[in-house]
């Protein structure tokens, strides 16, 4: 038979945000690729809250940058408002939060992938997947005719796999933010044997802002002082609005009460399983029943819109209850619904079909990336598309998969959570998942990771050079505070007595009072130094000890980690495996002894089984 | 698992033995060499957890070894979860052990020592600590350790240390979500709140760790010295106190040159009598040595029994040991009651007693007679460190339980000195060596340590 259809290396399905990272990870390891996208229009669309980052999400993103993906410069380039969270907490789950013009993240993406060598954006609707094993390669057909082919595609078709909207009485089928769903796509995924499940989540309304009452609310600027997502963008960040903050009433929640029978999550009319971390405005008023209000942040969408963003009421209710309900907060008692609030149930896959590479176990060549896998999120979404990207053109190559590790990355953390223990709601990214998380700060993802991107060929010279000068500055500074003693000029300092002269100035650091800006002040004439260098090295010597221990940690897990589970393992015949963990480790087929502990149905007693005949047979 | 099978009695003269098989296949290789009295059972299966009786054949042989009964417990309601057959059998090594070999002629494997318990573990019927427990009541030797070893058993010690893990976890999920829900209204837990709930979970530790030092007491038995100056009879009593000629012993001042050590019950626990040599300015290097000895087994003891001639009275020396044992549990011993002349004397004896150690438990005795003796015995078990019904039970038995406890102990205390200094994230790190040490003592958490230790406490491989 005569293969055609036009040739590719990689095709990623859709164009949010894992693929879009997917693409650009693919194209810049230079192989041939083409991002298929249901429409141009919504490229990296937002279709939930304006914003990017929070504890965990924005580590995400500065590993993403880290590892030379593109979210954290289009979020920094989007950005209208910069705040830093939990400041009142140490430096490792500080965490950057930015509002950003959906607009211009969408219009600064999309050119990004335009200006990509080695990459093709066309819009296209995928309806079938066939592999071909004599040719080991993929034959995407479109719904218009059009054929591809490809060694691998990277399906990163986020929420759109036979999506419905529900708002209220109302149903139709519709992928998020109105846009397509993809009808056939889930059935070719069936008939590949591939599991599905229905996901659901939701969105709130957008209110008119022009019909808002702000006196009412109190503002909440953005912080000055803070750092960009991007590694590599120094410029001051951009704090061009504020947010509101508003609460629910005792009259909000009765009359959502009083409607409850007309919510699609109450008649039964959804059947999705919804993420327990991000409920819905009824939901909160159902389970949290003692609460009297809840908290709102009005987040505007865009410079040039008035829309506005009503975070925290999510909904699915009918629209006539969304407006009764949004009248009853302060500030919001003349609002003007633009678009409803809704709710989306679609199908995803059960990530444990996958490999940690993010392939497929039974398919070679076909790999998972985004809410596809039962994630939320746009970070999580991006994190996967990158790692998806980069081992796709691994398995072009036959080079083993780049698989990050826990005690590496979150986006280690992420997949490994994924591949392995799966998931029984959306997944939402939390730094509580990461046991090592004094290690992996947003301050040091540049250390833990651009050698990594630098090798993989994702980090330019430019980059990398500007990699390289900060990790040597960050030396002379370590070096520095290891060498200067307390002197009469550090008098002034109300922690710092006579007995503390002649200390090293690390000594001091250690000291929970002592901030790293007063030395930076007596360090002044060396100037080049920027905040975040100092508060780098701050971090790192302040916790020195934690970060020992946690360190101590890792290399006790490593002993776990480092036991390999060979490929061909056959777990039936290994005596005292429980039936459901043996059934268990069959399908996930885990790559170490650490892994395989982690599997829910794993018991300890099942781990040591395990161990014991590896023991036995001379392979411990 | 394949089939093992071992003799679950011990090796003396006994009224019956038992012969225990487990594993796949079990019980068709018990059928095969078994032939029941009743009619009923003769072609079939035979009944589950009864007692059945009837002869036990050789395999490929006429007639029977002998009478048995034969209880047939399948899985998984056994005590390794597997199929078990129990062959009880008369006494006697010889007639155990030809049954076991005829059921290891039917292609099964001698289990190793412990395999029968490991393989409870394996299959999920007991944890780790239960598991070492059932090894501690095999060697159990003296009640409470028994009892300790059995409340370990049925999962006790499984339980109050997984509620005190779920109060670390508790405040570490407390700790997470202030960090991970940044910016919402969340009312995060103060300091004074962790203070109080971190101080709870330490003094829980500390007992623990406290019990384990009742634990030694109760596993190794009760220390007790008998000290005193050379030749006031150390020795006679520690033969009268044991019932045989342990102890030489002579008139020549200094005979025992070295400490001796045996034991006895007294009230069910075991109580380590040391006999020492007599303390007095050495005569020679060697006696200079034994004083040494005797001075660190002063220390050492849990219970001093100060010995004294009681037919001369108090002396200066006798003082100057008293003083060794300041701070100690002490009981006085006045011998030589033999040699006293009437109540009178005993009495002024015991006055004078009286006036140089108020606060000791005295008693007259004579080693010599044995007058006397019954009441020392009975002082002893007042004055010998006791544990409480209620907390005996939570004696950390074993030496790695001991170490995890204050691995957690330490954790947790690191913890409650740093609150208010450090973030929540770094009180976290604390909280997590904490709860993964707590898990290690349930087998709740696997890692290479753990393993060893069941490789080793198992005797895997063997």
């Amino acid at each position: 038979m005569v293969a055609v259809g036009e040739k590719y290396a990689v095709v990623v399905i859709g164009a949010g945000h894992a693929g879009c990272e997917a693409a650009l990870a693919a194209a810049r390891r230079g192989e041939p690729t083409l991002c298929l996208t249901i429409s141009l229009d919504s490229v990296a669309a937002m279709p939930c809250n304006p914003a990017i980052g929070g504890p965990a999400k924005s580590h995400i993103v500065r590993e993403i940058d880290a590892l030379g993906g593109e979210m954290a410069r289009v979020a920094d380039a989007a950005c209208i408002q910069m705040r830093l969270l939990n400041r009142s907490k140490g430096p490792a789950v500080h965490a950057l939060r930015a509002q950003t013009d959906k607009n211009t993240y969408q219009r600064t993406m999309k050119r990004t992938l335009e200006k990509q060598g080695n990459l093709v954006l066309q819009q296209g609707m995928v309806d079938s997947l066939v592999y071909s094993r004599e040719r080991a390669e993929w034959e995407i057909s479109l719904e218009d005719g059009r054929l591809y082919r490809a060694a691998a595609v990277i399906a990163a078709c986020g929420t759109y796999l036979g999506s419905r909207i529900v708002i209220g009485p109302t149903s139709f089928a519709s992928g998020p933010g109105g846009q397509r769903a993809a009808q056939k796509l889930t059935g070719a995924l069936r008939g590949l044997g591939i599991e599905l499940r229905r996901f659901k989540t939701g969105t709130p309304a957008r209110v008119d802002g022009n019909s808002l009452e702000y006196s009412r609310m109190t503002s909440q600027p953005g912080d000055s002082d803070c750092y960009n997502f991007s590694f590599g963008n120094c410029r001051p960040v951009n704090n061009l609005v504020q947010c509101w903050l508003t609460y629910t009433t005792a009259q909000t929640h009765a009359i959502i009460r009083a409607n409850l029978h007309r919510s699609p999550l109450y008649c039964g009319s959804i059947t999705g399983v919804g993420p327990r971390y991000c409920p819905s405005i009824e939901d909160k008023v159902v389970r949290f029943a003692d609460k009297d209000r809840h908290q709102t942040f009005i987040e505007p969408e865009g410079l040039d819109t008035c829309e506005m963003y009503v975070q925290g009421m999510s909904t699915s209710l009918p629209v006539d209850v969304q407006e009764q309900f949004l009248r009853t907060v302060p500030g919001l008692e003349g609002a003007i619904i633009m678009r409803p609030g809704y709710a989306i149930e679609y199908d995803c896959i059960d990530p444990c079909q996958l490999m940690p590479s993010l392939m497929h176990k039974r398919w070679p060549g076909l790999f998972f990336a985004g809410q596809v896998n039962g994630t939320s999120g746009y970070e999580e979404a991006a994190g996967q598309g990158l790692m998806a990207g980069i081992n796709a053109v691994n398995y072009l190559r036959r080079q083993p998969a780049v698989i990050l590790r826990r005690s590496q990355a979150y986006i280690g953390v992420l997949i490994d959570d994924l591949v392995t223990k799966g998931t029984s709601e959306p997944y939402r990214m939390m730094t509580s998942r990461a046991e090592y998380r004094l290690c992996l700060r947003q301050d040091n993802a540049d250390s833990r990771l651009t050698p990594l991107g630098r090798e993989l060929g994702l980090v330019d010279d430019e980059n990398y050079g500007r990699y390289c000068r900060r990790q040597s500055r960050l030396q002379w500074l370590r070096d520095e505070l290891n060498r200067r003693k307390t002197d009469h000029t550090c008098r002034h300092l109300p922690y710092i007595g006579q007995e503390d002269m002649g200390k090293s100035w690390a000594e001091i650091l250690r000291r929970p009072s002592c901030k790293i800006d007063d030395f930076r002040e007596l360090c002044r004439e060396e100037g080049e130094f920027s905040r975040e260098d100092w508060q780098s090295v701050e971090s790192e010597i302040k916790y020195a000890g934690y970060i020992d221990k946690q360190r101590q940690q890792i290399a006790q897990a490593a002993q776990l980690e480092d036991r390999l589970l060979p490929e061909d393992y056959d777990y039936r015949q290994c005596p005292g495996l429980s039936l459901e963990a043996r059934e268990k480790l069959e399908r996930i087929r885990p790559l170490n002894f650490g892994q395989a502990g982690r599997i829910s149905g794993v018991s300890p007693a099942d781990l040591t089984a395990l161990m014991i005949d590896f023991k036995r047979r001379g392979r411990w | 698992m394949e089939a093992i099978a071992a003799i679950a009695t011990g090796t003396g003269m006994a009224g019956i033995g038992i012969v225990r098989v487990s594993g796949e296949g079990a019980i068709a290789v018990c059928r095969r060499l078994f032939r029941p009295r009743n009619q009923r059972w003769q072609q079939g299966d035979l009944p589950a957890r009864r007692m059945i009786l009837g002869h036990w054949c050789e395999p490929g042989k006429e007639g029977w070894i002998d009478e048995v009964m034969l209880v047939i417990m399948p899985a998984p309601h056994s005590y390794t979860r597997e199929d078990v057959v129990e062959i009880h059998c008369h006494g006697g090594r010889l007639v155990a052990e030809k049954i076991l070999a005829g059921v290891l002629a039917q292609g099964v494997r001698l289990a190793g020592p412990g395999e029968f318990t490991k393989r409870a573990f394996l299959n999920g019927r007991l944890d780790l600590a239960q598991a070492e427990a059932v090894l501690s009541i095999i060697t159990a030797e003296s009640e409470g350790c028994l009892a300790a070893a059995q409340r370990q058993l049925a999962g006790d010690l499984s339980r109050q240390i997984r509620s005190l893990r779920d109060s670390i976890v508790a405040l570490q999920a407390r700790l997470a979500v202030a960090i991970d829900y940044a910016g919402e209204d969340i009312t995060e837990i103060s300091d004074q709140q962790l203070v109080d709930q971190l101080s709870a979970i330490d003094r829980e530790l500390a007992g623990w760790l406290a019990g384990s030092d009742y634990g030694r007491v109760i596993r190794d038995g009760v220390r007790m010295t008998i000290a005193g100056r050379p030749n006031v009879g150390k020795s006679s009593l520690l033969n009268r106190l044991l019932g045989e000629e342990r102890a030489i012993v002579s008139k020549i001042a200094g005979t025992t040159r070295d400490t001796v050590a045996e034991w006895r019950y007294i009230d069910g626990m075991k109580c380590r009598f040391v006999d020492t040599a007599g303390i007095r300015a050495a005569g020679d290097e060697v006696e200079e040595i034994g004083v040494r000895r005797s001075i660190d087994a002063i220390a050492a003891a849990d219970v001093v029994i100060l010995v004294m001639d009681g037919s001369c009275g108090p002396t200066g020396e006798d003082m100057q040991i008293g003083r060794l044992a300041a701070g100690k549990t002490v009981l006085v011993v006045a011998n030589k009651a033999d040699r006293l002349a009437g109540d009178r004397q005993r009495e002024r004896l015991l006055a004078e007693v009286d006036r140089c150690w108020p606060d000791w438990d005295k008693v007259v005795v004579s080693a010599l007679t044995g007058q006397g003796v019954d009441q020392l015995l009975a002082k002893l078990s007042q004055v010998m460190p006791r544990v409480e019904a209620d907390v005996a039970w939570r004696l950390t038995i074993s030496r790695r339980h001991r170490q995890l406890l204050q691995q957690a102990g330490q954790a947790v205390s690191g913890a409650l000195a740093a609150v208010g200094n450090v973030p929540p994230e770094c009180l976290a790190v604390d909280l997590q060596t904490a709860s993964e040490a707590l898990a290690a003592i349930t087998g709740d958490r696997v890692g290479d340590d753990v393993i060893e230790r069941v490789f080793e406490e198992f005797c895997v491989g063997k």
